[in-house]
């Protein structure tokens, strides 16, 4: 057994070329990807997941310093690095984890457990084991939908499109609309791998996205 | 072959045995396990091994204050440990040669 392939290891080096700013950057991105990863295991005993938190900060801290490249191009994405930890520490998934029905704590927490249990509600009406399992499935859809709203949004806002059938237009937008799903396909893939650490900017994509697609139902689809 | 599922069932082995002759941190362990071979180990896997063994009773840390960084929690190999390991050291050679042996006798050869 000479190599072992990682199953929450990036074995990209794009991170590599994505660079860092001050210390001070790097400690923000520590605190941040440790209250994601915290997030990820709300579910969990206080008692066990303390133990399991307990000198993460510190091991965040020296792979973060070991390496330039941004902790999720090495570490992966923080809800990943939670299921492999609760794996491998022995501790049960979120969605087997027993239900919780909280009744005390802090209103955060209230809301959390309350939030469990609709994700997991909701994802079993459906089919899945939570909602957030089914939202990921879903994903390369939302990618495809993206792409072809900004397109239609654009030609309507520059004038180019408009209600009714015209050939010419009609052969462009569909050109365009191809060439615009792959970029978001390209763009949500790259996202998802951590290979760029763009969450920030893939939040204002959603944003305009969604506004796309609410002006151009607005402006084709609506039934008055 | 998925190595990292044949990974999971030796993982608890492979960090004990890197702990036995020297005791480490977090990081220290993910970076000896990688120096031998195991390059792509997981990081989020070593850490989670490292809590359990200690959980079961099996290691016990101290704390060593660091001026360059962060303070690091060392893991230590105890009696339960080593207990531990040789009884997992034994299993698993038994395992392999076994393995070994059904692959020779069937005329495979890597």
């Amino acid at each position: 057994m000479s190599s072992i392939s990682g199953s929450n290891a990036s074995n990209t080096t794009v991170g590599d070329t994505i660079a860092l700013g001050s210390a001070a950057d790097r400690r923000t991105e520590v605190a941040d990807y440790f209250a994601a990863v915290r997030a990820a295991l709300a579910d969990l005993e206080p008692v066990a997941r303390d133990g399991l938190l307990e000198d993460l900060s510190e091991h965040l801290s020296e792979v973060a310093a070991a390496d330039s490249a941004p902790l999720r191009s090495r570490l992966g994405t923080p809800e990943r690095f939670a299921a492999d930890l609760r794996s491998a520490a022995g501790l049960p998934n979120a969605a087997d984890a027993p239900e919780t029905y909280a009744t005390g704590g802090s209103p955060t927490e209230v809301a959390r457990a309350l939030l469990v249990r609709a994700d997991r509600s909701i994802g079993r009406l459906c089919g899945y084991r939570t909602l957030h399992e089914l939202l990921v499935d879903l994903r390369p859809g939302w990618w495809l939908v993206r792409g072809v709203a900004i397109v239609v949004a654009l030609l309507t806002v520059s004038g180019v499109m408009s209600p009714g059938y015209n050939p010419a237009v009609f052969r462009a937008f569909l050109l365009l609309a191809l060439l615009g799903a792959a970029l978001s396909c390209r763009f949500g893939r790259a996202v998802q791998r951590a290979q760029l650490d763009l969450r920030t900017t893939a939040v204002v994509v959603n944003l305009i996205s969604s506004v796309a697609i609410v002006y151009s139902w607005y402006e084709y689809l609506r039934p008055w | 072959m998925d190595v990292t599922q044949l990974l999971k069932g030796v993982l608890d082995v492979a960090v004990l045995a890197v702990l036995k002759t020297e005791d480490g941190y977090g990081y220290d362990v993910l970076r000896r396990l990688r120096a031998v071979g195991l390059e792509d180990v997981g990081d989020a896997s070593v850490y989670g091994t490292l809590r359990r063994l200690y959980a079961a009773g099996a290691l016990t840390t101290y704390v060593v204050p660091s001026d360059e960084g962060p303070h690091r929690k060392y893991y230590s190999l105890n009696k339960t440990g080593q207990d531990q390991l040789a009884q997992s050291a034994k299993v698993w050679r038994a395992f392999a040669s076994t393995m070994d042996g059904l692959l020779i006798e069937q005329g495979v050869t890597a």
